[in-house]
């Protein structure tokens, strides 16, 4: 080809480039660009086109374009080129290299670098053995070509030791193995070089800096830079050459000192980094001869972190200066184990980590986290100044405790770090809140072992905050209310890790010494700090409600010591019970009316009921005797109508732990009916009982026939009516069966071939509770027929629909109340109906739980039937999903075996036919949604996308139902009745796309061929059906990565079948390909693989063959699969400095 | 306000990571349940309005498969922001990042933003779990969880791209991008734990290079 012609097509090149590049190119101007460069580079010819380019262009986008040419080259044709023209690409780069210009763009010169590490690859070393002589003398020309040979060196180990990378795929064994046998013969002349650069250039460093000290930075200009490409060279080698090199020149020792040097500090501290964490430890690597240089370079390193340069670059270097003394703590504290010797300067390692872990930034802090997690996990640490450190960290964990430093919100030191580091107030949050967990972590580990420091260091503190609010009657701040929680949280956090390992420590009378605390009896200290906190929790009254939430809190938490002081319950309970009815004076400045405040004051009610509840709960015996007087109080409550409906249900709870207390059975039940006698009363009174009946009565109460209804007799019918059911399902499972009861109407009983331990007191008021259950179960199904939806109010539809809270996750959307628009009632009307719904269906569900009492129902089949399995049809999916997981799943558990086939053969077949039924519908409607390129409008794709979310949830929930099927011997040899449906079931799971779905399937589908055995009954269900349906998901191949799995649970079937009947084989003569001559021949092979394995292995292999997915990972030989000891040593012997003359490389590739 | 002339936005990543099919959501089309891979490059325009006015992205969509791959990093130069991707489904998607990272600012520099993003976190079985995701803080990207096909925080590289390419960290779209439909729902619950996890993650000291990544 003559240069006119290479020329032209230059000219071509660099049109198609600037075409191709060009911001105004319609996407078909670019295309024709692109495909006219895709066909050059394959051109016999485009080898001349490269070189030329390279020779004569300036424009950086062609020089790119030529050195592509080459790269693509050397990549795909390298092996089909002679050994001489190989050898000529190899001259011509290397002099590329050696020529290339200081001015060339760094793309370009490190495309250089590419293509020759390419051609590496692939000859070295055999085929390259003087390449290092080569570079090495390349590098003295210049600074540039010194870059160049080091981005070279620290390039090759990158495709060579570490094996992940995306280009070292294209490697053989064999070539790897070349390589790296190359690399560790070159790596100690490799070494010299680094080490020779890197002494050379730091002198002339040094050496500017002193002499020229305002202008080091500019003058020094290529020194640094070259000295920090070394420093990122020598990274590539750090963790996995012998230590012995690093040592030998006093690498390590170098990389310390460097970190004085703000130009080279990041370089070597990363450096370091990758030195303490060598990846390739030999036996005879010695970790403490790692840590030994940077422990006796301590002083350099808390000198490099007072260099400053600026805010951002002083930052980055501390947090890598964090990882890496995070590394060495760690390394050091797996060495020490508690034997080895100290450094003498640990106190100062020490110091600079605390310092880490108080840092202003949350993010350094949590980079230090991971040592100080080890250091106090580290039991056999022995060092003096231990206690003085654990103080030191509580201090901190406090402070750290209180959530500040967001990046949006706030203007502090704190948030000043978390700009840098996160991107958005959510970010930011998201990350304080797993740090925060930290140093709770840290408190606890450190109250565990150090019981009366960490209580008198928080004790202390929450006494001097207490004095300080006891003269200052002004609301706290925002900062001020974190403060107090914090304190309030770490005083829970202290005492309830005290009480798991030393549950005597508030007890006075305990003089001998307890297993943690071996020489330290009781301190009189403990008790006389404790009054004094105590003292100050009581005694104060403020009138800010959030000081209020603080005492409750610490009240509360300082449950151990009530314990041991039974004389305190009475101080306790005088002040927090007063606190539940809580109206403080609002304070100068303080709007009652805010939103904020209110939630405050609320809050705080709330606060002192679950005070009151976890106080009774661990402190039975000695709230005991105040029962009576927190009952009469909190009738006095109930009486003055002073509660709103969650404080009384809270308070319900609270009466429910009282009536566990309780010592007899009998007693129970009376407390029960005192309590209770007011709602049963009501609830089965003629006014609700006549509500419950129909849906038209229902509707009529709540007032849903008239239009907008609001009026105050309907939206209290509303309230109550959400109150009376809460309030038995609160009862219902919050009491328990008494466990020492000896009066009569308690004793263990058998009922229903099941024996019992006693009577549930809870179970007394079934009769009274249930009727009405079931009514309203009913009736709330029956509100979801179509011919009912009508007769509601046009206003009220939306009731019907999902709420947004409900949705908006959903959709990945957030959800913000405040951006609501429908009326509250609506919304209220919507909770009160599932809410409603979800407390029918526990109360029936937990009931199961409850002994016998509605097994001792005769008609609990119908009563079932009439409620929870009535109007199935109308039910959503998600109401299904509810059903199931409140009712089927306990019913199922807790069925004794005598009633079984009572309650599951009328009730069970008509749900899974109904579950069948929206299985199917479900995920078909969704496979052919898939097919679909059309769309319906975004509004319809949401709702889908609502249904689809729902239908998945409730599969799973079927899934995990009929897996209890696999064990109930019942329902295994319940004949057709059950069994049919439930495989229908699974089949539609089968049809879903959706991999943890399928997955689970297949599990189960499995488990129930195992456990059905070789019943006749299912020898079509099983043998046809199932298998069918698998054949027709492998042929779908949607879910690829599942074949395997649903090629064993096929070979499960046609093993358990084929010799039993002819029903997979004919499911397998559908088959295009599949000739009864093949499945004889198959089945024959088949009966004389005995192991399973192979029956695997034939399985699989008539499967490939006729449904054409290939199942088996099959590597593609190639050239480079050829061993390279099979090269015999042609040409590659001169230095590159010898052959360096002009050849004629046109005819390359050609 | 002044107009702002358009963006070069290089998007790489390895092949069937969902990069042409995040670039397509922003156009009326349908979620491509097929996987075709990109030859060489394809260029789209994608303009999000923001309280700064127009921005324009000329999103270079290039191939993941290097047997597609065209120029290669020749498609980077000039290169002005990118966007690097990956499928959680895949872990060696997010091994092979350092390589695109390295790559890209061969070629670009290391002063441009650039966005780490992790695709199809639709799918419930993720391989490569929020606290694995670390490689972006090495390097001081930022990193979005997305899903093309439920449009999960797409807008979001993008928002972050502007807002460093203008330097105005308070910037922030006046009008929702034109989207096609989601395909499928996001758990929001499991989509906030992965929030959370993601922000966990930095909680753990970065592992000391990243081929060492523990995946």
């Amino acid at each position: 080809m003559n240069n006119n012609n290479i020329n032209v097509m230059i000219t071509q090149i660099n049109q198609a480039l600037e075409q191709l590049h060009n911001p105004k190119s319609t996407s078909d101007m670019r295309q024709t660009a692109q495909e006219f460069l895709e066909e050059v580079k394959q051109r016999a010819e485009a080898y001349s086109y490269a070189i030329q380019i390279l020779s004569t262009t300036q424009n950086d986008i062609t020089k790119h374009y030529g050195l592509h040419i080459i790269e693509i080259l050397v990549k795909n044709r390298w092996y089909n080129a002679s050994d001489n023209e190989r050898e000529l690409v190899k001259k011509e780069i290397l002099d590329l290299v050696a020529r290339v210009p200081g001015t060339e763009q760094k793309f370009i010169r490190e495309k250089l670098v590419t293509i020759l590490v390419e051609i590496i690859k692939r000859d070295w070393p055999q085929r390259w053995i003087n390449l290092l002589g080569s570079l090495v003398d390349i590098a003295k020309i210049s600074d540039t070509q010194a870059e160049l040979v080091l981005l070279t060196f620290g390039q090759l180990p990158h495709d060579i030791i570490f094996e992940n990378t995306s280009s070292s795929n294209l490697l053989s064994e064999q070539r790897r193995k070349d390589l790296m046998a190359g690399i560790n013969v070159a790596v100690s002349s490799l070494f010299e070089f680094f080490y020779s650069m890197l002494e050379t250039r730091y002198a002339q460093y040094k050496q500017v800096v002193s002499t020229d000290p305002t202008n080091a930075k500019n003058a020094n200009t290529s020194n640094i830079h070259l000295i920090n490409v070394l420093l990122n060279s020598l990274r590539s080698y750090i963790d996995w050459v012998p230590v012995k090199l690093i040592f030998n020149h006093k690498l390590d020792l170098i990389f310390c000192q460097l970190l004085l040097d703000i130009p080279f500090r990041m370089g070597a501290c990363e450096c370091l980094m990758l030195f303490l964490n060598r990846k390739v430890k030999t036996p005879e690597e010695n970790k403490s001869d790692l840590i030994s240089t940077p422990f006796k370079s301590m002083e350099n390193i808390i000198k490099s972190i007072l260099i400053s340069k600026d805010f951002e670059d002083d930052y980055s270097y501390h947090k890598r200066l964090t990882q890496t003394l995070t590394i060495l703590g760690t390394l050091h504290l797996s060495i020490y184990d508690g034997k080895g010797i100290l450094p003498n300067n640990y106190n100062q390692y020490l110091d600079l980590m605390l310092q880490m872990i108080s840092h202003p930034s949350i993010l350094l802090c949590s980079l230090a986290m991971p040592f100080w997690l080890a250091f106090l996990k580290q039991e056999n640490y022995d060092i003096p100044f231990k206690d003085e450190i654990m103080k030191k960290i509580l201090e901190i964990s406090l402070l750290k405790m209180v959530r500040t430093g967001d990046p949006e919100k706030e203007e502090n030191p704190q948030s000043k770090y978390s700009e840098l580091d996160f991107g958005t107030s959510k970010e930011w949050s998201n990350f304080y809140g797993s740090i925060r967990n930290r140093y709770i972590e840290f408190i606890k580990i450190i109250a565990a072992h150090k019981h009366e420091m960490s209580f008198f260091f928080i004790a202390l503190k929450i006494i001097e905050m207490l004095e300080s609010l006891k003269n200052n009657a002004n609301p706290l701040t925002h900062e001020q209310t974190l403060i107090t929680e914090s304190h309030a949280y770490s005083l829970d956090c202290i005492l309830q890790a005290i009480k798991e390992s030393n549950a005597q420590f508030f007890d006075s009378k305990n003089t001998i010494s307890t297993a943690t605390s071996a020489t330290t009896p009781f301190n009189a200290l403990i008790t006389t700090t404790t009054e004094k906190l105590f003292s100050l929790l009581i005694e104060i009254t403020h009138q800010d409600p959030n000081v209020t939430s603080f005492q409750i809190d610490c009240i509360s938490a300082l449950s151990c010591y009530y314990q041991y002081h039974p004389e305190t319950i009475q101080f306790v309970l005088n002040k927090i019970i007063p606190l539940v009815h809580f109206k403080p004076t609002p304070l100068a400045g303080v709007d009652p009316n805010s939103r904020h405040y209110q939630t405050s004051i609320l809050q705080a009610h709330r606060r002192a009921i679950t005070s009151l509840i976890n106080l009774s709960s661990s402190l039975n015996d000695v709230i005991k005797p105040y029962f009576g007087t927190i009952y009469q109080s909190m009738g006095q409550l109930f009486q003055q109508n002073l509660l709103n409906e969650s404080e009384k249900v809270m308070i319900y709870h609270l009466l429910a732990v009282f009536s566990n207390n309780l010592s007899s059975y009998q007693q129970i039940v009376d407390f029960l009916k005192e309590i209770l006698a007011i709602h049963i009363t009501q609830w089965t009174g003629a006014e609700i009982t006549s509500a419950l009946q129909s849906p038209d009565s229902f509707l009529s109460y709540l007032g849903l026939l008239q239009p907008d209804n609001q009026d105050p007799l309907f939206i209290n019918r509303r309230k109550n009516l959400s109150l009376m059911v809460s309030t038995f399902q609160t009862f219902w499972k919050k009491t328990q069966i008494p466990i020492n009861s000896s009066d009569e109407g308690f004793s263990p009983f058998i009922a229903n071939g099941t024996s019992y331990n006693g009577k549930w007191p809870i179970s007394n008021f079934v009769k009274e509770i249930l009727p009405n259950i079931v009514s309203l179960t009913r009736t709330l199904h029956s509100l979801w027929d179509p011919k009912v939806k009508q007769t509601i109010h046009p206003s009220y539809h939306a009731i019907y629909q999902l709420d947004d809270a409900i949705t908006a996750p959903l959709l990945g959307y957030d959800y913000h109340k405040e951006n609501k628009s429908e009326a509250g009632y609506i919304t209220f009307l919507r909770n009160l109906l599932d809410t409603l719904r979800d407390s029918c269906y526990d109360i029936i569900g937990y009931g199961f739980t409850h002994g016998d009492e509605l097994f001792g129902i005769p008609s609990l089949p119908n009563i079932l039937y009439d409620s929870v399995f009535s109007y199935l049809e109308f039910c959503e999916n998600r109401h299904l999903k509810i059903i199931i997981k409140l009712v089927l799943q306990p019913l199922i558990k807790l069925c004794p075996n005598k009633l079984q086939s009572q309650i599951f053969d009328p009730l069970f077949p008509p749900f899974l036919s109904t579950l069948y039924n929206r299985l199917k519908s479900g995920w078909g409607i969704i496979a052919t949604r898939s097919q679909r390129h059309d769309s319906f409008g975004a509004e319809n794709e949401k709702n889908e996308i609502i249904e689809d979310k729902i239908l998945r949830d409730l599969t799973f929930e079927y899934l995990n139902w009929i897996t209890l099927f696999v064990h109930q011997p019942y329902i295994i040899s319940s004949g057709d009745n059950i069994i049919p449906p439930t495989m229908y079931g699974l089949s539609c799971c089968l049809l879903s796309i959706d991999h943890p779905i399928l997955k689970k399937t297949i599990h189960l589908t499995i488990q129930f061929i195992d456990a059905l055995g070789n019943d006749q009954k299912f020898y079509k269900l099983l043998g046809s059906d199932v298998f069918g349906c698998c054949l027709e998901v492998l042929k779908e191949n949607k879910i690829s990565d599942l074949n395997n799995d649903l090629m064993t649970l096929m070979k499960s079937i046609y093993i358990k079948f084929y010799q039993l009947c002819n029903l997979p084989q004919n499911i397998l003569l559908t088959l295009p390909n599949i000739t009864p001559s093949i499945l004889e021949k198959f089945n024959r092979d088949l009966a004389d693989s005995k192991a399973e394995k192979n029956q695997k292995l034939l399985f699989r292999r008539l499967l490939n063959d006729v449904i054409g997915i290939n199942l088996n990972k099959t590597k593609k030989e190639s050239i480079l699969d050829l061993p390279e000891k099979l090269y015999i040593q042609k040409v590659a012997n001169s230095s590159w400095l010898e052959s360096n003359e002009k050849s004629s490389l046109a005819d390359l590739f050609n | 306000m002044a107009e702002i002339p358009p963006v070069k936005l290089v998007l790489v990543g390895d092949g069937g990571v969902g990069k042409t099919t995040f670039v397509q959501r922003h156009i009326s089309g349908e979620f491509e349940t097929r996987y075709i891979p990109t030859l060489g490059v394809s260029v789209k325009t994608i303009a999000f309005y923001t309280n700064y006015g127009k921005f324009i992205f000329n999103i270079w969509d290039t191939a993941g498969q290097e047997k597609f791959g065209g120029l290669r990093d020749g498609y980077y130069i000039q290169g002005q922001c990118a966007i690097i991707m990956f499928d959680v489904t895949s872990r060696l998607s997010y091994k092979n990042c350092p390589n695109w990272y390295s790559d890209l600012t061969r070629v670009c520099g290391t002063e441009i933003p650039i966005v780490l993003t992790g695709n199809k976190v639709d799918v419930k079985d993720r391989k490569v779990k929020p606290s694995q995701i670390n490689f972006h803080r090495r390097f001081n990207l930022s990193y979005y969880d997305i899903s093309a096909k439920s449009n999960y925080n797409f807008e979001k590289p993008f928002i972050w791209l502007a807002s460093k390419l203008c330097g105005h960290k308070d910037l922030a779209l006046v009008q929702e991008p034109t989207l096609a439909a989601p395909e499928v729902a996001l758990d929001k619950q499991q989509m906030s734990q992965y929030e959370a996890e993601v922000a966990a993650a930095s909680a753990v000291a970065l592992p000391i290079s990243d081929e060492t990544d523990d995946l």
